[in-house]
């Protein structure tokens, strides 16, 4: 379940598919389900002070006098997941793949963005695509449809994209040494920023209808990215959006956060997003030519 | 991968190792800039403590403050929200250098 927002059933393994497969012959995938839990009388506070608990159980109780023992972990709890980003980077190292992660609500233009830029990179840059949702193919086959080697991760009930599903995912896609690989998170500007996935760099894209205050509203998320694309700029004569107002309230959350104002529909700033893709693409290649 | 899961898994590898005895105690440190909804996250362990190796624990969190230094003039100073500016020379060139924890501390067994 995440604990940022409740969501996800415990125990349930995200699906991996590619577009055109059969998913119900797919014996890899399948939704895991934890069975029901007995539930018990749960003993659970928050405060810090100790309680004598009354136990109500069926259980004997143990008359032996045990002395309690303190253990000291020091185990950061995202441990296992940033382990896995860590073994993702380790992969991404050994085939010198770029990775990006996409990030932004529901409906910013992630899909629209990437199917243009596939199209009109395809042929200059190697390109793959991992495309998360909770249900559906449809963003898959939309960039299947631009010809990319793509697959898409469906979470069931879970809001964000793991390393687990990545390192998954990663395998499935097979990809070519020295490509690019375009993961399009969850569209959920809360939780995907907890979870490292293993990227090269952090992207949020922000359309231009949602509102300029979104960075201080979603600091964490605006904090952890390295670049935000105001997308739909071509909207910008219809609404009272003040750009200026968005860009400041991103610099106040990070004053390093890089903005490229483009429409993905139109074409119009396209290029800068390019030249930054081309820009993160030599720069890994660069570390690895020592 | 739930962070309530994880806790569980973490406390569980630590009691196996240790002859599988009773968790009687579960020390968290959850900084208030971690992310994590405090809410959120006690309506999970109710429902994930169950049948589980923390069900007759009782879980406390620590919440460190947030705290930050400013890269601009060096000073520290504290922070209980992911945008500040400094509070001498209000740049907004912060780092966070408390607050962020999400950790395991402890466990007391029997």
């Amino acid at each position: 379940m995440c604990d940022t927002c409740g969501c996800g059933k415990p125990g349930e393994k995200a699906l991996i598919s590619v577009p055109g497969e059969n998913r119900d012959n797919n014996a890899d995938n399948h939704y895991e389900h934890e069975h029901e839990h007995e539930h018990s009388h749960p003993h659970y506070h928050t405060h810090g002070h100790e309680h004598n608990h009354d136990h109500d159980h069926s259980h004997e109780h143990d008359h032996i006098n045990h002395e309690k023992r303190t253990i000291n972990i020091e185990t950061d709890i995202l441990y296992a997941n940033n382990l896995m980003a860590e073994r993702n980077r380790g992969i991404f190292e050994a085939k010198d793949l770029t990775v990006v992660n996409l990030m932004s609500s529901p409906g910013s233009g992630k899909t629209t963005l990437l199917e243009k830029t596939m199209n009109e990179l395809k042929d200059k840059i190697s390109f793959a695509v991992i495309e998360g949702d909770q249900q559906t193919m449809n963003d898959s086959e939309r960039i299947n449809r631009t010809g990319v080697p793509v697959v898409q991760v469906n979470t069931g009930s879970g809001c964000h994209l793991d390393a687990e599903m990545i390192n998954r995912a990663v395998k499935r896609l097979n990809p070519d040494n020295g490509s690019v690989i375009m993961i399009e998170n969850v569209g959920n500007l809360v939780c995907p920023a907890l979870f490292d996935l293993g990227e090269s760099a952090r992207v949020v894209i922000m359309s231009v209808t949602e509102g300029e205050d979104k960075p201080v509203k979603y600091p964490n998320m605006f904090r952890n990215a390295s670049l935000c694309l105001l997308n739909k700029c071509d909207l910008l004569p219809w609404l009272d959006y003040d750009i200026s107002k968005a860009i400041e309230y991103g610099h106040q959350v990070n004053p390093h956060l890089k903005f490229i104002k483009l429409s993905a529909k139109t074409g119009e700033g396209m290029t800068e997003w390019y030249k930054w893709l081309e820009s993160i693409l030599d720069k890994s290649k660069l570390t690895d030519s020592r | 991968m739930s962070v309530v899961q994880n806790i569980i898994n973490i406390v569980s590898a630590e009691s196996d190792k240790n002859g599988g005895r009773r968790v009687l105690e579960v020390n968290l440190e959850i900084g208030n800039l971690s992310g994590i909804e405090y809410g959120s996250l006690d309506f999970a362990l109710k429902h994930l403590a169950p049948g589980s190796v923390i069900e007759s624990a009782e879980i406390s969190i620590e919440k460190p403050e947030g705290l930050a230094r400013c890269n601009n003039c060096g000073n520290e100073f504290a922070l209980n929200d992911f945008i500040g500016c400094c509070n001498l020379c209000n740049s907004f060139d912060i780092d966070i250098i408390k607050g962020r924890e999400l950790r395991v501390k402890s466990i007391t067994v029997e």
